[in-house]
């Protein structure tokens, strides 16, 4: 990936930001970080300072890394939850997930919407909460595979989908305008904590 | 299986490990609990007071066995181990109606006669109720070695999973109580729609 | 005659005489620790299968009780009282296999039944002892 990607750390400590900013730089991506909120594509949020949710317009359409003490102070379920202190293995985890969602444009099954027959074996795949969530809707109704990519890795996606596939218990066609993911619930993310992170 | 748990407590929610006498639950609870399991086990009597099939084991579960998961401040599961032997029947239908799933553990080398006769028993406790069979003792994990367990499970109208199951790996364990939970809350969600 | 039908035969005068004594006990059942029935007196056979392995389930949890209170002290006995019944199960003495004696009565004072029960957990421990000591190795209870 050539062209840098625009990053806004907001409301962050000068150690928090000398950190994260060093460990973006571990990265093969080019990083530009800019003062600019509306020009960056991606957001670095602490959100223990922050003192109101408006202050975020537009965050859906954006990429943000949420640092917080706790989990439950998160505003939005689709920010993506760091906690405090950081650590250099978990923000590089979230930027591996992040990043390989933007290859999935390329992926034969971007634009499919896929369910599930029948259960995975999921001790086999190291299942998270999240990805058994999932699996779960996936046997009552299609979702767009981009939509689940949106909130579990993609290689722990692929794997289950691809196992589903060569199994014949996957039911995979083209993307239509029915399929509604919402997001993994708050309450299953809380319910989880302790065993996720 | 009641949507709702009995106990008072609506935080506590239940889920019941069941099977064969010596298959794991005793082993898979104590892997996954948090708390250390209280458990009912009586010294199994000289097999020359009763017809029932001498085993190794020196102990078996006359009660249940309790323990618990935390997995938030705020939340926590009870899992109960029951036994398996039908003259203990009274603490399944005591418990299970009461649980939110059911994680059946199941040894591979026993016959397929063998999850037949739990499904059927379970069916009495549990009609239609959320189930994960965990198949223990697996040689070789693989596709064709559960793929009987489901064609039992589509048989007798049940829904549910069947996964390779070691009891003594926290993180199998945990897959069976999280797909368990996963379809509680599946179906909680579908009652309240269908209000 | 089966060790189990031997050692079957041997208490169940001791069950009779416990009715004998407390004649407000109508059911008597002597079990092992694990819920399978060893003797009976006025139950029928589904009766005294269930029971025993509902009084192995109560004992059991009536020492998971006291273990929760940090107490390990095997259980003597429990009592369970209703309006016109009661139904009291008592441990038999004895140091290697563990034995519960149930009693069901009508509403007599608990003194009364609990005297005879007692006298006749004692006997029976003593026989089992007796019962062990002319017994081959492999067919002890």
């Amino acid at each position: 990936m050539t062209t840098p990607i625009a990053v806004c750390a907001r409301n962050l400590s000068v150690d928090d930001a000398s950190l994260l900013k060093s460990i973006f730089a571990l990265r093969p991506e080019r990083w530009n970080w800019t003062v600019s909120a509306e020009e960056a594509q991606w957001w670095v949020v602490d959100v223990d300072t922050c003192k109101e949710r408006d202050k975020f317009p537009n965050s859906a359409c954006r990429t943000v890394l949420a640092l917080a003490t706790d989990f439950s102070r998160m505003p939005y379920p689709h920010w993506t939850f760091i906690a405090k202190p950081l650590r250099s293995q978990r923000v590089l985890a979230v930027l591996d997930h992040h990043l390989a969602r933007v290859s999935a444009r390329e992926h034969p099954w971007s634009n499919s919407e896929v369910s599930l027959k029948r259960w995975p074996d999921m001790p086999r795949f190291k299942a998270s909460p999240d990805l058994i969530y999932w699996c779960n809707e996936l046997l009552h109704q299609p979702i767009a595979y981009r939509q689940l990519l949106a909130t579990v890795p993609k290689q722990a996606l692929d794997a289950v989908l691809e196992d589903a596939e060569r199994h014949q218990y996957l039911i995979r066609r083209p993307e239509t305008q029915r399929t509604t993911a919402t997001a993994i619930p708050t309450a299953w993310r809380r319910l989880w904590a302790r065993w996720t992170l | 299986m009641t949507e709702q748990p009995s106990s008072l407590d609506p935080r506590l929610q239940r889920i019941a490990f069941i099977g064969p006498f010596g298959v794991g639950k005793s082993t898979a609870i104590r892997t996954v609990s948090d708390i250390s399991v209280l458990g009912s086990e009586a010294e199994i009597s000289p097999h020359v007071l009763h017809d029932d099939i001498a085993s190794g084991k020196h102990l078996t579960t006359v009660a249940f066995e309790y323990g618990e998961i935390r997995t938030s401040d705020e939340e926590r599961f009870a899992l109960f181990g029951l036994p398996g032997q039908d003259r203990f029947e009274h603490m399944w239908r005591m418990l299970i109606p009461s649980t939110i799933g059911v994680v059946l553990l199941l040894n591979s080398q026993d016959s397929m006669d063998v999850c037949e006769t739990w499904l059927s028993r379970l069916a009495d406790y549990a009609p239609h109720g959320n189930l994960v069979i965990g198949v223990t003792r697996l040689t070789q994990v693989s596709e064709a070695a559960l793929q009987p367990y489901r064609a039992l499970l589509t048989q007798h109208g049940a829904s549910g999973a069947a996964f390779a199951i070691d009891p003594r790996k926290t993180e199998e364990v945990r897959c069976a109580v999280i797909a368990l939970v996963a379809m509680h809350a599946w179906r909680s969600r579908r009652a309240v729609t269908a209000e | 005659m089966s060790t189990a039908k031997r050692f079957a035969a041997l208490v169940s005068e001791d069950l009779e005489h416990i009715r004998l004594m407390c004649r407000a006990i109508d059911v008597l059942i002597l079990c092992t620790e694990d819920g399978f029935n060893v003797s009976s007196s006025g139950a029928n056979e589904v009766q005294i299968n269930k029971l025993s392995a509902v009084v192995s389930s109560m004992m059991s949890l009536g020492e998971s009780a006291f273990h929760v209170l940090a107490t390990n002290a095997p259980v003597a006995n429990i009592v369970i009282e209703c309006a016109s019944s009661k139904i009291i199960i008592e441990r038999v003495p004895y140091r290697k296999t563990r034995f519960f004696l149930m009693a069901k009565s009508g509403n007599v004072p608990l003194g009364v039944v609990l005297v005879a029960l007692r006298q006749g957990a004692i006997a029976i421990g003593k026989k089992l002892a007796d019962f062990n000591r002319s017994s081959p190795q492999g067919e002890q209870a």
